[in-house]
């Protein structure tokens, strides 16, 4: 499905392929088949000031950023998965919000020698994937989309917080129903609870990842949630947040169950202000069950 | 006898009786309390939580032996966590938290010791071993597998074959793990199990799957984002068929007994007890109506 110069000499058999597929040569990319880097080009330029170029995340992590693009896939973390069912819908350029290759950094010496990491390798490389990574940019983005996306997906938007856009304040419910709400419609099973279902609340704020912000977070609204933490430092302190008297909860859910929305955001987005570059959303999700 | 017992002298014997390659460097030493003050009895758990505490407290223990520090982040200049937003000192100092477990160590002398990198080294493996018997698995476990591992600490099991979902359920009945999470197809059958206590990283899982012999990782907190998503990509490759992911403290809870065993094999002065504090996930929500 690639399309190449070689192939369609011709502007307007340019213009007739790429509108079957989707593609338009309008004037931002002339009439050369848009490639993955004038892709990435064009989405920081409107970005405008949220892109940091010193970025380490916000680079391409696989593949050859000049390869023609046949289509985007946008997703929360470019897992194998992911980048297979990509494939098979004909996109092979995977915009991901996560990292490629299992660390923040995606750094290659720890996985360089790894079967894993060369299998993943060849079959982007064999099918002419690129993979580009979007993640400080578009959080810096306002307002913040992860969290406004998932307060829309939540209905949660009506109970933000000017003053604070992690933060909402609702009318008393019992715990329960705000974990309810939460693990009905955000797309994971993995939602652990710290504190009494029966106990009634009437705020909450998002932590992120982070031991300080839930100890902080705790100390101002009734539910701290955060989305990939480590056991020993955040879930611990919330146990003894309980043990020592503390009114309020934790809960904590994986880390795609955050994102997830503000990626299919991220999708809207592009087909706003990229129409005719055709894109698709790949749901991540984490694949985790419980019993 | 008991009223010449010191904390040192506990963690004297303890080192002499670990081994001879006693490792230093380590984040290991007193946290909390008078290493001189005399020992009533000793309790061991994975962290300190306030809720061992009590027990000890209710025992009249004050000697609290962990792998972990007590309040939530390392203080020491030996990092072995990987921590995600370290708490400053000054927002601890203005938590509630913070103050009521100070207070409550405070108030009933406790003498707080933590024992991590040598106890992770113990030849006799007490975490691990621990942690195979609570789940079923020691006596399946593959020693010339598990001597491969040796660096992670893992082991290596090969039991009568069991769909996923039914390995997952004994696990979270044997280990009092509820608030447990699978990855995997859950009727494919597996067998072989590597089996990893604690927090876990892209490198055990690595060294653990390497030789394509084992079609199922078990373990404490495999780190999202980072070794979950390795474990995915390691089934999407075919490779392997399921991760069990227990929870650090469902992890932990069988070697913190296991502990007491030891050091009441070597020291009969005080009761040596063993706490076993649970997972600290109140409930996890049925999920999907």
């Amino acid at each position: 499905m690639q399309i190449s110069r070689r192939e369609f000499g011709e502007r307007s058999l340019v213009a007739g392929a790429a509108a079957l597929l989707g593609l338009s040569a309008g004037p931002v990319f002339g009439d050369t088949p848009v490639t993955a880097q004038q892709i990435a080009d064009k989405i920081l330029a409107i970005m405008g000031p949220a892109w940091d170029p010193a970025s380490y995340r916000d680079t391409f992590k696989m593949g050859d950023p000049s390869t023609a693009v046949n289509g985007v896939a946008s997703c929360f973390m470019s897992t194998f998965d992911v980048i297979k069912r990509a494939h098979e819908k004909g996109l092979n350029f995977v915009i991901t919000h996560e990292p490629t290759i299992w660390t923040d950094a995606d750094l290659l010496p720890p996985v360089q020698n790894d079967p894993l990491y060369k299998l993943k390798l060849e079959y982007v490389n064999d099918n002419k994937m690129i993979v580009w990574r979007t993640h400080d940019s578009w959080h810096k983005m306002q307002p913040e989309p992860m969290n406004a996306a998932q307060n829309k997906k939540l209905g949660w938007d009506k109970y933000a917080l000017a003053s604070d856009p992690r933060a909402c304040q609702f009318p008393p419910m019992p715990l329960r129903d705000v974990v309810a709400q939460y693990a009905e419609k955000t797309p994971t099973e993995s939602v652990r609870v710290i504190g009494n279902p029966d106990s009634v609340v009437e705020s909450l704020t998002r932590c992120g990842h982070s031991c300080e912000q839930n100890i902080v977070g705790l100390e101002k609204y009734d539910v701290a949630i955060s989305i990939e933490i480590r056991e020993f430092e955040t879930a611990e302190y919330g146990r003894d947040f309980l043990a020592s008297g503390g009114k309020g909860a934790m809960i904590i859910a994986s880390h795609e169950s955050g994102e997830e929305n503000g990626m299919e955001y991220f999708t809207s987005w592009f087909k706003e202000h990229l129409p005719g570059i055709h894109i698709e959303f790949i749901p991540t999700t984490d694949r985790l069950w419980t019993l | 006898m008991a009223t010449s017992l010191t904390a040192n002298a506990v963690v004297e014997r303890i080192r002499s009786q670990a081994s001879s390659a006693w490792m230093g460097g380590t984040s290991e030493g007193f946290q909390c309390g008078n290493p001189n003050a005399t020992v009533t009895g000793i309790a061991t758990a994975w962290t300190p939580a306030i809720e061992a505490l009590q027990k000890a407290i209710s025992l009249k223990h004050n000697l609290i032996i962990s792998m972990e520090p007590p309040f939530w982040r390392e203080s020491g200049t030996v990092l072995t966590e990987v921590s995600m937003g370290t708490p400053s000192m000054k927002v601890l100092e203005a938590s509630s938290v913070y103050q009521y477990k100070k207070k409550l160590i405070d108030d009933h002398g406790l003498i707080l010791w933590r024992f991590n990198e040598n106890y992770q080294a113990l030849p006799s493996n007490p975490r691990l071993n621990a942690l195979a018997r609570t789940l079923g698995f020691k006596a399946y476990e593959n020693p010339a597998a598990t001597q491969k591992l040796a660096a992670t600490g893992a082991g290596v099991y090969t039991i009568p074959e069991i769909s996923l979902a039914d390995l997952a359920k004994k696990a979270r009945e044997s280990a009092n793990a509820k608030a447990l999470r699978v990855l995997g197809d859950p009727q494919e059958k597996v067998k072989s199990v590597a089996l990893l206590p604690g927090y876990i990283q892209n490198q055990d899982i690595m060294a653990m799957v390497r030789d394509r012999n084992v079609d199922v990782l078990v373990c404490g907190e495999p780190c999202e984002w980072e070794a979950f998503e390795y474990a995915e990509d390691w089934i999407t490759a075919g490779w392997g068929k399921g991760m069990i992911s227990l929870g650090r403290a469902a992890s932990e809870d069988p070697g913190a007994n296991e502990l007491a065993g030891w050091i009441g094999s070597f020291i009969s002065d005080v009761a040596v007890t063993g706490i076993a504090i649970g997972e600290p996930f109140s409930y996890v929500p049925s999920h999907k109506a």
